[in-house]
C-alpha cells in the first residue's frame, strides 16, 4: 500500500506540480487548497506525511496554525514546511512546532522526493523501537544511526530535524577534514541555498548539542571556507 | 559669520543702556529747569525785597552809611548802638559796645607826632543812633591840664582833634576843649590848629568830659550827615602837660592825618536796610542791596549753606536698597558725577561796589536774571536783579543771589537713582534673558543634537530616538514633535524600502516555484526535452533567478540573524590568516594571491566570526573581483588607540567621487550591467550591517595613489 501525503498549497500551479511529482514516485497524493478544507479532508483519516505552505490564502500563518493541529492529532506526523518565507524566525517557529523540516521555494522535487523517502524511513524507525542497528556509526561521543537518522551525544538523542541530521553526518562521516560551503549546500538537499543559510544551520546544530553538552565545540568553523569535526576534542 | 542666539540677545540686551543715557537727558532738562525755576524765585524774591525799598530813598540818603563791613586800618567802625547816649561822660548807656574800644596808640607803632610820649594812652570806639555819631574815648593822662578861657589859643591844654573831611572834599579841622569837667567847647580851627577861625563855638557837635580816676573820659555826639557818604574822619587825643609852659607833649591820632585821602573812612551801618534784609533772610540766599552808583549799602546771608531739602525729600520708598546701591556704585558716581562743593568762596562781605554786566542791566531799570561762577570757580551762582523806584527814579537795585549747588545737588541724586535703576534693571533684565536665552538654546541644541543622533554617520535611521521637549507646549515643543512626527514617518518609510527587497523576494518566490517544478516535471514527462539545450537554458535562467533573490533576502535574514547572534571575543590575527589561507584553497582561479599584513601582537575584537568571516567575504569577493589582471589583493590589520582597522586594497578601476557614500546602501552597485555573475549590489551593504552590528565604520575610498580602491572596516577592540 503505498504511502498518502498531504499537501496543503495555496496556489494550484505548485500544488498540482508537486503532487505530479509525488504521484510519480508512488506517493498516493491529496491536495488542499486552505486550511480548513484540510482540517475537512483530515477528518476522515489522517495522510502518512503532511507538506504544509505557511501561508493559506488570506491566512498569513495558516500554516503554523495547521500543524499546530496536526500535532494535536498526531504526536509522530512527519510535518514539512515548504514556504517562500525564509527568514530565521519562520524557521525557528516552524521547528519548534515540532516540524521535521524546513524547506524554502524554490525546491527541487527530486530533492523533495529523496527527503520524503528519508522522512518515511524515520517514521518507520521510530514506530518499530526495538529494532537493533548493527551499522551505527560511532566517533568519540558521537554516535549516528543510520536507520532512524537519529544522532545520540554522549548517549543522549539530538533532536535535529532531517536537514541538520545530514550535516551533522556529512561532517562526522569524515572528521578532520573541511567540508565547504558548496559540498554543504548539496548536503542539504536543497536547490538555493546561501552561505548565510548554511552558517544558520551549524548556529542551530551548535545550539542543540549544547543544551545536552555545555562543552561541545566539535564543529568548527573553517573561516571562508566551510566547517569541519573536530576529532580531537 | 555665525552669530549665536545667545549672542544676539546679548546685544539686544545692551539697548538697555540707553536707558542713562536717557536717564541723563531728561536730568538735563530737569536741572535746567530747576535753575530756571530757582531764577524765577530769585527774581520773584528780588521784586519782593525791591518792593519793600521802593519809594524810601531815605534809605539810600548819604546819612544811612554804608554795609556793615570792617575795612583797613584808619578806618573808623561805627557800632549800631541800641539807643540814644547822652552825652555826660557816663559809659553805661553804651552797653555792649564797651567791648569792641580799640587801644591806641596801636602798638608797636604809633601815630604820635612827638617822639617821646610815654604816658598818653586811650581807648575809644564810634557808635551810631538815629541820626547821631557817637564818640567814646576813655583817656589815660596823669595830668588833666583845662583849658584857660583867657587864654586864646586853643591848643595850651588837653584837647581832641578831629579832622573831617566832608562830602564835597574840603577838610575842616575841629578842636574839642574843656575849661572844666562837663559841657566840652567845639571850635573849627585854622590850619595850625592854634586859633578858631570865628569866635563862635559849634554848636552841632555835643561833647561831654568827665575826669576820672588816671584820666579822663569823653563822649562826643556827631549828626551823622557830616561823616555820611564818602566823608572821611580821624579824630586825635593832645596831651599838654606842663600847666607852666602849657605845650603840647604829645598827639595819637586814629589814623594818619598829614593826607587827606588817608583819613579813615567812616563805616556807618545801613541799619533799615539790614534789618528789612535780615527779615528776609533765608540760608542758601544772599541779598544784596546797591545804590545807584553800584555802591553795596547792604549785604545779608550766606551762599554756601546748601539747603538739605532736596536731598531728603527723594529717596522716602526703597531707601535701604537706595542706600546699598549706592555704596556699591559710589565709584561710578565718583567717576561720573561732580558733586557740588558746600563750601566754595564767593565775593566778601566787604565788597563795596558791584559792577557786573547784570547792573547796568538792573539800573536801566530792567528786572534781569544772570549766572555767574563763584570766585572760587567751585560753584554757578544764580542772580536775579530788581531795580528799587523811588518815584521815577532809580535809586538803586536789589541783587538776590542762590548757588545752583542745590540743582547740581538735586541732577547728582537724580543721576545716581537713574543710575542705580538702570544697573538694578539691567541686572534683572540681563539675568532674566540671559536664563531664558540660555534654556532656550540649551533646549534648541539638545534638540538638534538629538535630531541629528536618530540618524547614524551612516544615514541610516537609528531604532531608539530620544527627542527632548516633546511635551513643551512652546514652540520648540512644536519643533520637537514635529521633528518625531517627521522621523518617525521617515523610519516608516525606511522600514518600507529595507523590506521591499526581502517582499518582493518573497512575492517573486512563488512563480519563480512554479516555473521551476514546472520543468522539472516538464523534463520527467518528457525526457527527450530534458536533454534540450533550451531546457538546460531555462533551468540556468531560473537558477539565477533564484539566486537573485536569494541574495535580496540575504540582507534581511542577516539582519534579524545579527539581532540574535551572541558575541564572543575572538583573535583576530589567526583568523584572518585562517580565513586567507581558506579563501586561497578555495578559489584556484584567483592566482596572483594576497599580501597579508598582521600586527605583531595578537588582536582581539568581541563579535560573531561567522558573520565577520561572511563581511570578509564580501569585501575580498569584490577586491578581486575588481582587480586589475595579474594584481595582488592586500589585506592588513592594525590598531589605532582603541580601534581594529582592517583595510582590504586591490590595484584596479578607482570608484567615482559620488559613489564613496553611498556604496555601503542596498542595491547600488558600480558594477558593469550584463556580467555572468548576477549582483544586485547587496554584498556592501551586507558588510555595512555587520560592521554596524559589530559598532564598527566602513568607509571606501581611492587609494593615493588613484590606481585602486581601499575598503577600511574599523572595529572596536576587545
Amino acid at each position: 500500500m503505498s504511502r498518502s501525503i498531504a499537501i496543503v498549497e495555496d496556489d494550484p500551479d505548485q500544488r498540482e506540480n508537486y503532487a505530479d511529482a509525488l504521484t510519480r514516485h508512488g506517493f498516493d497524493v491529496k491536495t488542499y487548497s486552505s486550511r480548513l478544507e484540510a482540517l475537512e479532508g483530515f477528518k476522515g483519516g489522517l495522510p502518512d506525511l503532511a507538506i504544509l505552505d505557511i501561508m493559506l490564502g488570506d491566512e498569513p500563518d495558516g500554516g503554523f496554525d495547521l500543524c499546530r493541529e496536526l500535532r494535536g492529532m498526531s504526536t509522530n506526523l512527519p510535518i514539512i514546511f515548504l514556504t517562500a518565507r525564509d527568514s530565521d524566525i519562520d524557521t525557528v517557529s516552524g521547528l519548534r512546532l515540532d516540524a521535521w523540516d524546513y524547506l524554502t521555494k524554490p525546491v527541487n522535487l527530486q530533492y523533495l522526493a529523496v527527503r520524503i523517502a528519508s522522512l518515511f524511513r524515520i517514521a518507520d524507525t521510530l514506530s518499530a523501537p526495538e529494532q537493533q542497528h548493527d551499522d551505527n556509526y560511532r566517533h568519540g561521543h558521537l554516535e549516528i544511526d543510520n536507520q532512524s537518522m537519529s544522532i545520540t551525544w554522549k548517549g543522549k538523542p539530538v533532536n535535529l530535524t532531517l536537514t541538520e541530521y545530514w550535516i551533522v553526518e556529512s561532517l562526522a562521516r569524515r572528521p578532520g577534514h573541511v567540508r565547504t560551503y558548496d559540498h554543504m549546500m548539496q548536503v542539504t538537499r536543497q536547490s538555493m541555498v546561501e552561505r548565510n543559510t548554511i552558517n544558520g544551520y551549524i548556529r542551530r546544530i551548535r545550539n542543540k548539542f549544547k543544551t545536552i553538552d555545555d562543552s561541545f565545540n566539535c564543529i568548527q568553523t573553517v573561516f571562508g571556507v566551510g566547517y569541519r569535526w573536530n576529532a580531537t576534542s | 559669520m555665525k552669530l549665536s542666539i545667545r549672542y544676539k540677545l546679548s546685544l539686544v540686551i545692551m539697548t538697555l543702556l540707553l536707558i542713562p543715557w536717557m536717564g541723563y537727558q531728561y536730568v538735563r532738562e530737569m536741572k535746567a529747569f530747576v535753575l530756571q525755576g530757582q531764577e524765577d524765585a530769585l527774581l520773584t524774591t528780588a521784586s519782593a525785597v525791591s518792593t519793600v525799598l521802593h519809594d524810601r530813598p531815605e534809605l539810600f540818603s548819604l546819612e544811612t552809611g554804608g554795609p556793615d563791613i570792617v575795612s583797613e586800618a584808619g578806618d573808623l567802625q561805627v557800632r549800631q548802638l541800641p539807643g540814644p547816649i547822652r552825652i555826660d561822660g557816663e559809659f553805661d548807656d553804651w552797653d555792649d559796645i564797651l567791648k569792641d574800644l580799640n587801644h591806641y596808640p596801636v602798638e608797636p607803632e604809633t601815630n604820635s607826632t612827638e617822639p617821646d610820649t610815654p604816658d598818653l594812652a586811650y581807648d575809644h570806639v564810634l557808635g551810631s543812633w538815629g541820626p547821631y555819631v557817637y564818640a567814646l574815648f576813655q583817656v589815660e593822662d596823669g595830668d588833666i591840664i583845662y583849658r584857660d578861657p583867657k587864654v586864646r589859643p586853643l591848643n595850651q591844654s588837653d584837647h581832641l582833634r578831629m579832622f573831617l573831611r566832608d562830602q564835597d572834599g574840603d577838610l575842616d579841622r575841629y578842636v574839642v576843649t574843656a575849661s572844666r569837667p562837663g559841657r566840652m567847647d567845639v571850635y573849627k580851627m585854622d590850619e595850625n590848629w592854634v586859633y578858631p577861625l570865628t569866635g563862635k563855638p559849634v554848636y552841632t557837635i555835643v561833647s561831654h568830659m568827665k575826669p576820672v580816676k588816671d584820666g579822663y573820659a569823653i563822649e562826643l555826639l556827631i549828626p551823622r550827615r557830616l561823616v555820611s557818604g564818602d566823608a572821611r574822619l580821624a579824630l586825635a587825643i593832645a596831651d599838654v602837660d606842663d600847666a607852666k609852659d602849657r605845650q603840647m607833649s604829645s598827639l595819637i591820632s586814629t589814623s594818619p592825618t598829614r593826607k587827606i585821602a588817608e583819613l579813615g573812612r567812616v563805616l556807618i551801618p545801613a541799619p533799615e536796610i539790614e534789618r528789612i534784609l535780615h527779615a528776609l533772610d533765608k540760608p542758601g540766599t544772599r541779598i544784596w542791596v546797591v545804590d545807584r552808583f553800584k555802591r553795596v549799602r547792604a549785604v545779608v546771608g550766606d551762599l554756601s549753606s546748601i539747603g538739605g531739602y532736596i536731598v531728603t525729600s527723594i529717596d522716602s520708598n526703597m531707601k535701604s536698597l537706595q542706600l546699598w546701591m549706592d555704596r556699591i556704585l559710589a565709584p561710578i558716581y565718583r567717576f561720573i558725577l561732580k558733586p557740588p562743593e558746600g563750601n566754595f568762596s564767593d565775593l566778601p562781605v566787604d565788597t563795596r561796589e558791584r559792577s557786573e554786566e547784570i547792573l547796568f542791566q538792573v539800573l536801566e531799570g530792567m528786572p534781569a536774571t544772570d549766572r555767574r561762577a563763584s570766585v572760587d570757580q567751585q560753584a554757578q551762582v544764580l542772580m536775579a536783579a530788581h531795580p528799587i523806584w523811588s518815584g521815577d527814579e532809580i535809586t538803586g537795585a536789589v541783587i538776590v543771589e542762590q548757588s545752583g549747588n542745590n540743582a547740581t545737588a538735586l541732577q547728582n541724586r537724580l543721576l545716581q537713582n537713574v543710575i542705580a535703576v538702570t544697573v538694578i534693571v539691567f541686572m534683572i533684565v540681563a539675568i532674566a534673558l540671559m536664563t531664558f536665552t540660555w534654556r532656550l538654546t540649551r533646549r534648541i541644541r539638545k534638540l538638534s543634537r538629538a535630531s541629528g543622533l536618530a540618524i547614524s554617520p551612516e544615514g541610516r535611521m537609528r531604532e531608539e530616538r530620544d527627542i527632548p521637549d516633546q511635551k513643551s507646549r512652546d514652540e520648540v515643543g512644536d519643533l520637537s514633535r514635529s521633528i518625531t512626527d517627521m522621523l518617525s514617518r521617515l523610519a516608516h518609510y525606511n522600514r518600507y524600502l529595507e523590506s521591499m527587497p526581502d517582499t518582493l523576494a518573497h512575492e517573486l518566490n512563488n512563480p519563480l516555484n512554479v516555473v521551476n517544478s514546472s520543468l522539472e516535471n516538464l523534463g520527467t514527462h518528457h525526457p527527450d526535452i530534458s536533454e534540450s539545450k533550451y531546457m538546460a537554458r531555462a533551468q540556468n535562467g531560473v537558477n539565477r533567478l533564484g539566486s537573485l533573490l536569494a541574495s535580496l533576502t540575504e540582507a534581511g535574514n542577516l539582519e534579524e540573524a545579527l539581532k540574535t547572534e551572541g558575541h564572543e571575543r575572538f583573535n583576530l590575527n589567526e583568523m584572518l590568516s585562517l580565513y586567507m589561507e581558506g579563501y586561497q584553497e578555495s578559489h584556484p582561479e584567483f592566482k596572483a594571491g594576497f599580501i597579508m599584513k598582521l600586527p605583531e601582537h595578537q588582536v582581539y575584537i568581541n563579535g560573531s566570526p561567522d558573520h565577520i568571516a561572511q563581511m570578509l567575504d564580501k569585501l575580498v569577493d569584490n577586491a578581486v573581483d575588481f582587480s586589475a589582471p595579474g594584481q595582488q589583493v592586500s589585506i592588513s590589520l592594525s590598531v589605532w588607540h582603541n580601534e581594529v582597522i582592517i583595510k582590504v586594497m586591490n590595484i584596479g578601476k578607482t570608484l567615482p567621487e559620488e559613489m564613496q557614500e553611498r556604496l555601503f546602501d542596498p542595491m547600488v552597485s558600480i558594477r558593469p550591467t550584463g556580467t555572468v555573475r548576477s549582483h544586485l549590489g547587496m554584498g556592501l551593504h551586507i558588510v555595512r550591517l555587520i560592521v554596524d552590528a559589530h559598532g564598527g565604520t566602513a568607509t571606501a575610498r581611492n587609494n593615493e595613489a588613484e590606481n585602486g580602491v581601499v575598503f577600511e572596516i574599523t572595529l572596536p577592540t576587545a
